[in-house]
């Protein structure tokens, strides 16, 4: 039995626009007390599972390269004493452009990450400047260069489509400038404006100028083809990768896999139980861990719809083999009349041991979802 | 015994919120017959609907003794769906306050309630109430009593219920003018059924007007029209509560229970005569009320249906004009045709459902009922479109007609003039009730009133009009089924029958609706509407292309699944129908289209 570990740094120099997550602006003064706490929760987890086995570590947030190189050192000191990280473990670290110095990957590359997550989101300054994010576009590049320099040989590069006042044009420019730096990865997520984000706002006003659905559709198409094109291999909604490098962190929550998350607001789905991290600072950092966490024992109807809608994201589609070892029954005869009505719809197919979304599928991956629920 | 000379049976009628309840409080409360402790505003309705929508559902009765005279009030329904229970309401008196509200004048119904108190040959006395209020126009009132009615300037009371103003003079008139009922104690027993209504601990209670004879305790008794036959087991007076007494004699307003299980057996204007020494004849006036409008109840969930038929069933026990059969939809499924009275009724009964009984229904659109003539020269009577037979054997088609009294202000009468007329009304009449407002008389299709007539004529006229209707009959039209049909598969709960003239228009607004009220699915639907097999208007849902969440960061699965589950329960409130999910107003759509 091995884990993933996912490490939530909640600390950003500022807070973009569209961001809902768990991060604090200006509040790089708790940065020691949270280090402290996050040494004082990975310990508590390590005493429950007795020093567990890690197979992939995934560092993000906020922004972890707001961190110093002591922080870095001192964190990663803690986890491979708290955890058996594998010696071939995926080790990620999310970096933003305008926070990246030499020194600071020196420390990463010495504490054993071999994966940087570089988040760009887009390769346009205005819609950098719109989306509050503090880079432009040459920091970027110059964020980059700096990894691969450091000897970084896996490197993903986040992007974010369908963004306010984006046009197809622009979108295919920044898939183009992200693969002329030939990156290993790379990430393509559609805009979600949440709820209580100053772009929210801007969409209750009505002066947002979102994309509308084919646009957005059309951008979407249009980074499955590209990249395609440039040897990337689309193998989640999501996620495009050069063959070896998919990235094996995420790929254990689409499989439905035990992770352990530690820090503010972290995940954890542990022996089909999933646990959820508060998201208040100060709460947090009384580090009296039970009280910080609140539990949901997952169904077996829960864990089978949630092993379906997170392995129907993968390309390759839902292990059937992996489905009825797991719960005792077969997929298709569970469901035979929703994927028969599936299939005629032209949006879910069985291949030999998958089921997966069709091309037509994967726009309406919702809709697809929503049946297994 | 009860000295018949010193009893007066009387009623308070007038057009909705011209303060009927709130006179009803104040003589209660004069009369000491509810001290103070007990008073609630507006005693008299009971239900919540009724104090939410300020109208008065179900009548009662009551009794208060002042000046050494027993004075009954029996209630009456404030809504022109229930004319015949205000119609056998007032035959049970010999007397009504009619009140004209200050502020507002004469309406609607102020002018049938009055002609319903005429046609009883009741004693009418005059009160022009809320004269407190600062826009009050008491003159104006007063010239409309005297043009509408012929009163004398002097017979006309001023008042104030909410203040008591002039409510002693009111009950002082009511003494003097209203005269004692006649009847002979002695005489076989006719008893008047004016209200009855079901009790969970005791059944039915059946409020009656003895008209000759008596009634006791221990009596057999029969209902003339319905033949129902039972052994009296109570007998008492009115006041809040029950007040039980050994008898009730010619003249008296009382309630009977005689262990009745349903009130099917104790319907409204039926006579009630003993078995022994049974009245020769009924008394006049009883009819058994047809449902005029009928609707589909479904479940949302098939597996509802049960708790449906119990539910409809309860409501019936409190209502004996609300009809229902199962009726199989093939787009529906199983549910219940009701009938009711007219639409507010149907309005009230839905809402009950829903709201006293938590259930999620469907409704479908009111229809009326068709007189349809077939080529063999029989007529059968329909209540859906669904049951029109094939129209090669319809030779013609009826349908119920109204006749129907609007009162406008002058500057308006352009406005419903032109409502009229869409709505296939035959113009009749128009008087000037004085210098400012006139009375309008049309002949309309039922179908038109049912299909957003109210509100119309509300927005047109700034709420000013008012209106009564009567049903007058059937008469011939050109009328067509219109069917709709939904990702090419008929929808019958969606059909709808029109005039030939409005067919095209109709269909075609309608499926525009649909298209905005169904949400996309994962593919194109059609709508088409049609007139047998010739579509004569087409929209297309277009197919939802893209809906795909994609963060789902540092394994928040959770927030994941909330959001599908969000997005899935939206869906549980519609109904399926072949693949389509439908949203409830969706069946209603049909009654939107202006």
């Amino acid at each position: 039995m091995s884990y993933s570990l996912y490490v939530h740094i909640p600390f950003c120099k500022k807070k973009c626009n569209y961001c809902d997550f768990p991060s604090y602006a200006g509040k790089e003064s708790l940065i020691p007390d949270y280090i402290e706490a996050l040494k004082g929760e990975s310990g508590y987890y390590s005493s429950i599972y007795e020093k567990p086995r890690i197979k992939t570590v995934f560092v993000g947030g906020g922004t972890p390269t707001l961190l110093s190189e002591a922080d870095i050192l001192n964190l990663f000191d803690t986890l491979r004493s708290d955890f058996s990280i594998l010696p071939d473990a995926e080790i990620t670290f999310e970096a933003n452009p305008g926070t990246v110095t030499k020194e600071k990957l020196k420390a990463l590359s010495s504490c054993g990450v071999n994966r940087i997550s570089l988040g760009a989101q887009t390769f346009n300054n205005k819609l950098l400047k719109k989306l509050g994010r503090i880079h432009l576009e040459h920091e970027i590049i110059e964020a980059y260069v700096m990894i691969r320099e450091a000897g970084f040989r896996n490197i993903n590069i986040d992007l974010i489509f369908a963004l306010p006042g984006e046009s197809i044009k622009d979108w295919y420019e920044t898939i183009k400038k992200a693969v002329d730096l030939k990156p290993e990865h790379i990430s393509t997520y559609n805009l979600q404006v949440e709820e209580g984000t100053p772009l929210y706002l801007d969409k209750m006003e009505g002066s947002l100028n979102l994309p509308d659905e084919d646009s957005e559709l059309k951008m979407f198409r249009a980074s499955l083809t590209y990249l395609a094109v440039n040897g990337y291999r689309h193998y989640e909604i999501s996620n495009f990768a050069r063959k070896g490098f998919e990235c094996r962190h995420n790929i254990t929550y689409w499989t439905l896999e035990d992770y352990i998350g530690i820090g503010l607001g972290a995940h954890s789905y542990i022996n089909g139980i999933r646990i959820e991290n508060t998201v208040d600072m100060d709460k947090y950092l009384s580090k009296v861990f039970k009280e910080i966490k609140s539990e949901h024992v997952n169904t077996n109807k829960e864990n089978m719809s949630e092993m379906i809608f997170l392995g129907l994201r993968l390309i390759e589609g839902l292990d059937l083999k992996n489905f009825a070892g797991k719960f005792g029954v077969s997929f298709r005869e569970l469901y035979s009349k929703e994927i028969e009505e599936l299939i005629s719809d032209g949006l879910l197919e069985i291949t030999g041991k998958n089921a997966r979304l069709t091309k037509k599928g994967l726009f309406l991956a919702n809709e697809v979802f929503k049946i297994f629920l | 015994m009860t000295d018949i000379s010193k009893i007066r049976n009387f009623s308070i009628i007038a057009h909705i919120d011209h303060g009927k309840s709130t006179l009803a409080d104040r003589l209660l409360e004069i009369t000491k017959t509810i001290d103070k402790r007990q008073m609630r505003e507006q005693v008299l309705d009971t239900m919540d609907l009724e104090r939410e929508r300020g109208i008065t559902i179900k009548s009662q009765a009551i009794r208060m003794l002042y000046k050494d005279h027993i004075l009954n009030l029996i209630d009456t329904p404030g809504h022109v769906d229930f004319t015949y229970e205000v119609s056998r309401a007032l035959a049970a008196c010999e007397g009504a306050v009619l009140l004209i509200d200050a502020t507002q004048g004469a309406e609607a119904q102020t002018l049938a309630n009055a002609n319903l108190a005429l046609a009883n040959h009741l004693k009418i006395i005059p009160v022009v109430n809320k004269i407190d209020m600062v826009n009050a126009e008491p003159k104006r009132a007063v010239e409309e009593f005297r043009n509408l009615f012929g009163f004398s300037e002097e017979e006309i009371i001023l008042a104030s219920a909410k203040e008591g103003t002039g409510v002693e003079r009111i009950l002082d008139e009511i003494i003097l003018k209203v005269p004692p009922p006649t009847g002979d104690e002695n005489a076989p027993l006719q008893a008047l059924i004016f209200d009855s209504k079901y009790d969970a601990y005791r059944g039915v209670v059946v409020y009656v007007r003895v008209f000759n004879g008596t009634i006791q305790k221990g009596m057999m008794i029969r209902m003339m029209g319905t033949e129902a036959q039972f052994e009296v087991q109570e007998v008492g007076t009115l006041k809040i509560d029950y007040m039980p007494k050994d008898e009730l004699t010619a003249g008296e307003v009382g309630y009977v229970i005689a262990n009745i299980k349903n009130l099917s057996q104790s319907r409204v204007g039926d006579t009630i005569t003993g078995l022994n020494k049974p009245a020769k004849e009924a008394l006049p006036g009883y009819k058994f009320t047809k449902p005029m409008v009928f609707c589909g109840f479904f479940p949302v969930s098939a597996e509802k249906y049960q708790e449906l038929r119990d539910a409809i069933e309860k409501l019936q026990l409190n209502d004996a004009s609300l009809f229902f059969e199962p009726e199989n939809s093939a787009a529906l499924g199983l549910g219940f045709r009701c009938g009711f009275l007219g639409l507010l009724h149907l309005e009230i009964v839905q809402e009950r459902l829903e709201r006293e009984y938590g259930l999620d229904i469907i409704a479908t659109a009111p229809s009326v009922v068709y007189k349809i003539n077939k080529t063999d020269n029989t007529s059968i009577f329909i209540d859906s479109p669904t049951k029109l037979p094939h129209l090669s054997v319809v030779r013609s088609i009826e349908e119920p007609y109204l006749k129907i009294t609007i009162f406008v202000p002058q500057k308006y009468v352009g406005g419903v003039l032109e409502i009229c007329q869409d709505k296939r009304g035959i113009f009749k009449n128009m008087e000037y009730l004085d210098p400012t407002r006139v009375m309008l008389t049309y002949e309309m299709p039922l179908q038109e009133v049912i299909t957003e007539f109210h509100d119309m004529l509300k927005s047109a006229t700034k709420g000013y009009a008012s209106m009564d209707y009567e049903l007058i009959g059937y008469k011939e039209s050109d009328l067509v089924k219109v069917d709709i049909l939904l990702n090419q598969e008929p929808v019958d709960a969606l059909s709808f029958i029109v005039h030939r003239d409005n067919a095209f228009y109709k269909g075609k607004a309608l499926t525009e609706k649909l298209k905005e009220v169904i949400p996309r699915h994962q593919f194109e639907i059609p709508v088409q509407a049609a007139i047998g097999s010739r579509v004569v208007a087409r929209e297309t849902i277009p197919a939802m292309r893209k809906n795909v969440l994609q963060k789902c960061y540092g394994g928040d699965v959770t927030r994941k699944r909330k959001l599908l589950e969000k997005q899935k329960a939206g869906k549980k409130r519609m109904k399926r129908i072949g693949r389509v999910d439908v949203p409830q107003e969706a069946f209603m759509a049909v009654l939107k289209i202006k």
